[in-house]
C-alpha cells in the first residue's frame, strides 16, 4: 500500500528525512514510531504530497506521489498533525464542507447520510449545533477522525490520532480503528507513544533522527532473550545444578541462559528441584525499540 | 513544471505587459525636411485645423497669487492642467478641465462664452471679449505655439528633429529670441508633419535648462473637424445660470476703466487692434510680452497685500515688483490709478515699461 | 470548490463584521450633510459629494468614492490576505490539499470568493447609500446633471451607474491578486493584509509625487478614481480603459506569481 525508496527530505543542511525505504502491505496495522522531531510528520507530509521529497521515491495505493495525487488521495483518510476545522462551523457543516470540496458528485441526501455516520461512528453526537471553536480538544481529534473516515478509504493515513483524548476515548478509537482493519482497511499509524502501537501493530517502523532504524513485522521481532526464570524455593539446589549457565539470582528468582524451557523443567524436575514458575523471558517492545535506536546512534 | 520555469514565466508575462505602455510612442518619428520659416507659416496657416484631443500641460512656474481673479493664472503657470479639446476653429471651440471630482469647462461659440463648474452647478454666459486674463485655452498647444510664433523672424528660427506626439510624427521647431530684454531663453514647438497643428510647445528660461517652465503637449488627437452639437453648450434645466460682461470680473471691469494706453513701452509696439483691448495693454513680440491692466483700488489693495507676503517680492521706486522664473510682475501705483505690469522681460525692462506707461497713458474722464 | 469557497465566504463573521464596518464611513457623511448643508470645496473631497446636496440619488456614487480610495481596498486586503494564510491558521489548508483539492483550482477559487466579497460589498454599500440619499439628502427636480453639465437620462444615468460600479469591482482585481500572492508567501494572515496595504500606501505616495512620473501608469491607484469620468459628458473612456487594463495585467501577473510560489510550495503547517 505504502512503498517509499529512499525517500529524503533536507532543509538547507539538515536532512530532516533520510533515505527511509518503508514498506506497507495491505492489511496492516502499520505503527510508525519515532519520537517527537524525528521526522514522522515531514514523511506523512511526503506521502501525502503536502511537502516535496528532496530524493527518492514514494509509491502510494500502487501509484507515485505526488504525481498521482488526484487519484490516490481521494482514497486516503488522512489526519495529519492535529485535526483541522473552520471554528465558525458546526462539525457537520465541516464535514459536509471538505467533502463537496472535491472529489465525486454525491447526493446531499447520501452526505448528509454519511456525516452523520461518520460522526457516530467517532462517538460526536450528529445533532451538535456549536460551532468547532467550542469543542474540546478530544472532540477536535475525534472530528478529524470523522474527516478522514468520510470516504470509506482504503488506507488510514493517521498522524498521532490519540492525542488530547481520554483513556476512554482511546480505547474507543483503538476498537474502532481495529475494526475497521478487521474489514480491510490498512492503517498506517504514527505515534510516538509506544504502548499505542504496541497493542494495535501488526508491523512497526522506527525512526530516529530521520532513519528508519527497524522495520519489521511484530510477530517477527527478535523477542527472544535465550533466558527462563525459574522461581523456586530450592534457590542453591537450582544454583549448583545449572553452575555456568545461571546468569542472576535474586531472592527466589533465578534467570538461566538455556534455549528451551521444557527440557529446564525436566531437568529440574528430574533432580528433585521444586519449581514454583518457570517461564521464558520476552523483550518488550521498548527494549527493541530502544536497541535500535543505540545501535544506530553515531 | 518546475519552481523555476514557472517563475520565468510569470517574469516574462510582466515584462511584456509593463512594456505595452511604451509601445504606442517607440515606434521613430519621421524626419521631415521642411525649412524652419516654412515650418512656423505652416504652423500659422493651421489655425483652421480642427481637430479633438486631450491636452496635458504643466507649469514650474510658482506665482504668489491666489483668490478667484488671479489664482486660475497662478494655477496655469505652476500646476498640472489636463483638458479636453474640442477644436472647430479659433472662433468655436471648448475646452473641459478635468478634475479628479469635477471639472470647469469653457465653450466658445462665436461671440459668446459659456463656463461650467460642477461643483458650483453653475454656468455663465458672457459675450466673448479678447480682453480676458490667461485661461485654459491659452495652454492649447495650438494656440499657445501661434501666440509665441507671431511675428517670430526667420533668424530667430531653427530646426529640431522629429518626434513622436501623440501617435504622431511631428516637426520640430526652435525660436530663440533675439530680444536681450526678454527673459525666455528659447521656445521649442512640434507641429504635426501633415497639418502643421502644433502638439507640443515647451518654453525655456534658460538656454541649457533641462526641465522647461512651461510644456504642454496633445496626449490623444483625432483630427476630425468636431460637430457643431460637440462645440455647442447643452445644459440641463436643473443648473443654476448667470448673464456677465466678462469671463473674469475683475480684469473685465477694469479693462473699461477710463485709460488709452501708450503706443509703446520700453520700445516695444503694443500688439493688437486699440479698439479691441480699451484700457489694457499688450505690448511686445513673440514671446517677449508685456501686459499692462489698469487695476481698481479695491483689487489692488488685495494683490498688494499677497505679493507682499510673498519673500522674493520688493519694493522700488517704480512699484512693487517681484520676480518667479521667466515672469517679472510689477504692481506700480500712480497719480492716475494702480497699473499691473507683467512680462516675459527683465525687471529692468518692466520698470522702464511702467515708467513709460505712467507717462504715456491718456485719461478720457 | 468555488462553490464551497463562496459559501465558505458568506458564512464567515469576518465578511459582514467587514461590509458593515464599510457602511460606516458613508452614513456617518451622509449624517453630517443632512445636518450642516455643508459641500466639500471644489475641487475637494471625495466626488459627487458637492453633488448630493441637490441630488441625493448621486449619493450611491459618492458612497462609492468614499469608499474606493482606502476602506474598500483595505476590506480586499484584509478578505484576500486571510484566503491561504487563513487556511493554515486554522489548520485546514492541508486537509483541503489531502481531499485533494488542486492548487491552480484552490487558487483560482479563493480568487473568486475575493471578488464575489468585493461585488457584495459595493453592492450593499451603493443599496445603503441609496436609502440614505433618498430619506436625508436633496431631492432634486430637474433631472441628474452630467459633470459636464448636460442633462442625464434615467437610462443614461442607469448604464453609466452600472458601469462605475463594475469598474469599482475591477479595479479591486489588483489589490484582491497582491493579497492573494502574499497570502501563499506567509502564514500570517494579518501579514499578508498588512503588506498588501502597504503596497497600496506606496502606490498612493509616488502617484503624488512629479519625480515619479515614468512609473505612474504602473501604480496599482493609478486610475481608481477614474470613474468620475464615466459621468462626463461625452463619456471619457481613455483612462477608463487604461484603469481596466491595469487592474486585468495586475491580476495576470500578481494572480500568476501567486500561482507559481504556491504550485509546489511545502505545506508545513
Amino acid at each position: 500500500m505504502i512503498r517509499t525508496q529512499g525517500l529524503t527530505k533536507s532543509y538547507r543542511h539538515v536532512r530532516a528525512v533520510d533515505s527511509i525505504d518503508l514498506d506497507v502491505r495491505e492489511g496492516d496495522v502499520y505503527g510508525f514510531l519515532g519520537a517527537n522531531g524525528s521526522g514522522k510528520t515531514t514523511t506523512v507530509r511526503m506521502l501525502l504530497g503536502l511537502v516535496l521529497a528532496s530524493q527518492g521515491e514514494a509509491e502510494v495505493l500502487g501509484e507515485s506521489m505526488p504525481r498521482a495525487a488526484k487519484s490516490v488521495l481521494p482514497r486516503i483518510g488522512a489526519l495529519v498533525e492535529g485535526p483541522g476545522a473552520y471554528p465558525h462551523l458546526s462539525g457537520r457543516a465541516n464535514l459536509t464542507l471538505f467533502d463537496s470540496a472535491s472529489g465525486p458528485r454525491v447526493r446531499r441526501a447520501a452526505r448528509r447520510a454519511r456525516v452523520r455516520e461518520v460522526l457516530d461512528q467517532v462517538g460526536l453526537d450528529p445533532d451538535d449545533k456549536r460551532p468547532t471553536k467550542a469543542y474540546s480538544l478530544g472532540m477536535r481529534q475525534r472530528l478529524g477522525l470523522a474527516g478522514a473516515l468520510m470516504r470509506r478509504p482504503p488506507l488510514l493515513v493517521l498522524d498521532e490520532p490519540t492525542n488530547g483524548l481520554d483513556p476512554q476515548g482511546i480505547r474507543d478509537i483503538r476498537e474502532l480503528l481495529l475494526g475497521l482493519n478487521r474489514a480491510g482497511t490498512t492503517v498506517f499509524l504514527s505515534s510516538h507513544l509506544l504502548a499505542e502501537i504496541e497493542q494495535m501493530s501488526t508491523r512497526i517502523g522506527v525512526l530516529d533522527r530521520g532513519r528508519l532504524v527497524l522495520q519489521s513485522d511484530m510477530a517477527a521481532l527478535p523477542t527472544e532473550t535465550g533466558l527462563v526464570r525459574v522461581r523456586t524455593p530450592d534457590v542453591a539446589a537450582t544454583v549448583s545444578l545449572l553452575d555456568g549457565r545461571v546468569e542472576h539470582r535474586e531472592d527466589d528468582v533465578v534467570l538461566v541462559r538455556i534455549e528451551d524451557p521444557a527440557t529446564l523443567n525436566h531437568r529440574l524436575v528430574s533432580a528433585g528441584v521444586r519449581v514454583r514458575e518457570i517461564a521464558p523471558v520476552h523483550r518488550g517492545l521498548e527494549e527493541i525499540v530502544l536497541a535500535a535506536t543505540e545501535t544506530a546512534a553515531p | 513544471m518546475i519552481p523555476a520555469t514557472r517563475w520565468l514565466v510569470v517574469a516574462l508575462v510582466a515584462a511584456v505587459l509593463a512594456s505595452l505602455p511604451l509601445v504606442s510612442n517607440a515606434v521613430p518619428a519621421k524626419e521631415s525636411r521642411i525649412g524652419a520659416t516654412a515650418l512656423a507659416r505652416r504652423i500659422h496657416d493651421a489655425s483652421d485645423v480642427g481637430w479633438s484631443g486631450e491636452v496635458r500641460s504643466l507649469g514650474s512656474v510658482q506665482v504668489p497669487l491666489s483668490g478667484a481673479t488671479f489664482g486660475g493664472v497662478a494655477r496655469l503657470l505652476g500646476e498640472e492642467t489636463r483638458l479636453r479639446v474640442w477644436w472647430r476653429d479659433p472662433e468655436n471651440w471648448r475646452t473641459d478641465r478635468l478634475r479628479a471630482t469635477g471639472e470647469t469647462d469653457v465653450v466658445r461659440d462665436g461671440g459668446l462664452t459659456a463656463q461650467w463648474n460642477y461643483e458650483d452647478n453653475q454656468v455663465s454666459f458672457t459675450p466673448y471679449s479678447p480682453i480676458r486674463l490667461p485661461g485654459d485655452v491659452d495652454v492649447v498647444p495650438a494656440a499657445l505655439a501661434r501666440r509665441l510664433l507671431a511675428g517670430a523672424r526667420p533668424g530667430e528660427l531653427s530646426r529640431l528633429p522629429a518626434q513622436r506626439i501623440a501617435g504622431r510624427s511631428a516637426a520640430g521647431l526652435r525660436l530663440v529670441p533675439a530680444d536681450k530684454r526678454s527673459t525666455i531663453a528659447h521656445v521649442d514647438v512640434w507641429a504635426d508633419e501633415s497639418t502643421g497643428l502644433p502638439l507640443r510647445v515647451q518654453v525655456y528660461a534658460e538656454p541649457a535648462g533641462r526641465a522647461p517652465v512651461l510644456s504642454t503637449e496633445l496626449t490623444s488627437l483625432d483630427l476630425t473637424r468636431p460637430t457643431v452639437d460637440q462645440t455647442h453648450f447643452t445644459f440641463s434645466r436643473s443648473i443654476h445660470y448667470s448673464r456677465g460682461v466678462s469671463l473674469d470680473a475683475a480684469a473685465g471691469a477694469n479693462a473699461y476703466a477710463p485709460f488709452i494706453p501708450p503706443d509703446t513701452v520700453a520700445g516695444l509696439p503694443r500688439r493688437g487692434r486699440a479698439e479691441d483691448f480699451g484700457a489694457v495693454g499688450v505690448y511686445g513680440r513673440g514671446p517677449t510680452a508685456v501686459l499692462a491692466v489698469p487695476l481698481r483700488d479695491s483689487i489692488a489693495r488685495g494683490l498688494r497685500d499677497q505679493l507682499r507676503r510673498s519673500a522674493t517680492s520688493k519694493e522700488t521706486a517704480v512699484g512693487l515688483e517681484i520676480q518667479v522664473g521667466p515672469l517679472s510682475v510689477l504692481l506700480q501705483r500712480g497719480r492716475r490709478g494702480n497699473f499691473l505690469l507683467a512680462g516675459t522681460v527683465t525687471t529692468a525692462t518692466l520698470e522702464t515699461a511702467a515708467t513709460d506707461l505712467a507717462a504715456g497713458v491718456v485719461r478720457t474722464r | 470548490m468555488i462553490r464551497v469557497e463562496l459559501s465558505k465566504m458568506l458564512r464567515r463573521p469576518l465578511t459582514w463584521v467587514t461590509i458593515v464596518a464599510l457602511n460606516a464611513l458613508p452614513t456617518l457623511v451622509a449624517v453630517l450633510l443632512a445636518l450642516t448643508d455643508i459641500g466639500p470645496r471644489p475641487g475637494t473631497g471625495p466626488p459627487f459629494l458637492s453633488a448630493v446636496l441637490t441630488d441625493g440619488t448621486l449619493f450611491p456614487l459618492a458612497a462609492l468614492g468614499i469608499v474606493l480610495p482606502l476602506f474598500l481596498p483595505v476590506a480586499v486586503a484584509v478578505v484576500g490576505g486571510d484566503a491561504i494564510a487563513g487556511e493554515v491558521q486554522s489548520d485546514t489548508l492541508r486537509y483541503l490539499l489531502v481531499r485533494p483539492v488542486s492548487r491552480l483550482r484552490l487558487l483560482v477559487a479563493k480568487l473568486t470568493s475575493i471578488i464575489a466579497f468585493v461585488v457584495l460589498a459595493t453592492l450593499v454599500v451603493a443599496l445603503v447609500a441609496y436609502v440614505e440619499g433618498k430619506l436625508l439628502l436633496g431631492k432634486a427636480t430637474g433631472g441628474v446633471v452630467s459633470v459636464s453639465g448636460s442633462a442625464l437620462t434615467q437610462t443614461q444615468m442607469a448604464e453609466r451607474t452600472g458601469m462605475a460600479f463594475v469598474y469599482v469591482v475591477l479595479a479591486m482585481l489588483g489589490v484582491a491578486a497582491i493579497a492573494l500572492l502574499l497570502s501563499t508567501m506567509t502564514d500570517s494572515a494579518v501579514a499578508a493584509a498588512l503588506g498588501t496595504i502597504g503596497f497600496l500606501v506606496a502606490s498612493t505616495v509616488l502617484l503624488g509625487l512629479d519625480a515619479a512620473e515614468s512609473v505612474k501608469p504602473y501604480l496599482v491607484t493609478r486610475y481608481w478614481l477614474s470613474f468620475v469620468d464615466l459621468f462626463r459628458d461625452p463619456i471619457r473612456w481613455t483612462d477608463v480603459i487604461h484603469g481596466v487594463l491595469a487592474q486585468l495585467a495586475y491580476l495576470v501577473v500578481f494572480a500568476g506569481a501567486a500561482w507559481a510560489n504556491f504550485a509546489t510550495r511545502d505545506v508545513n503547517r
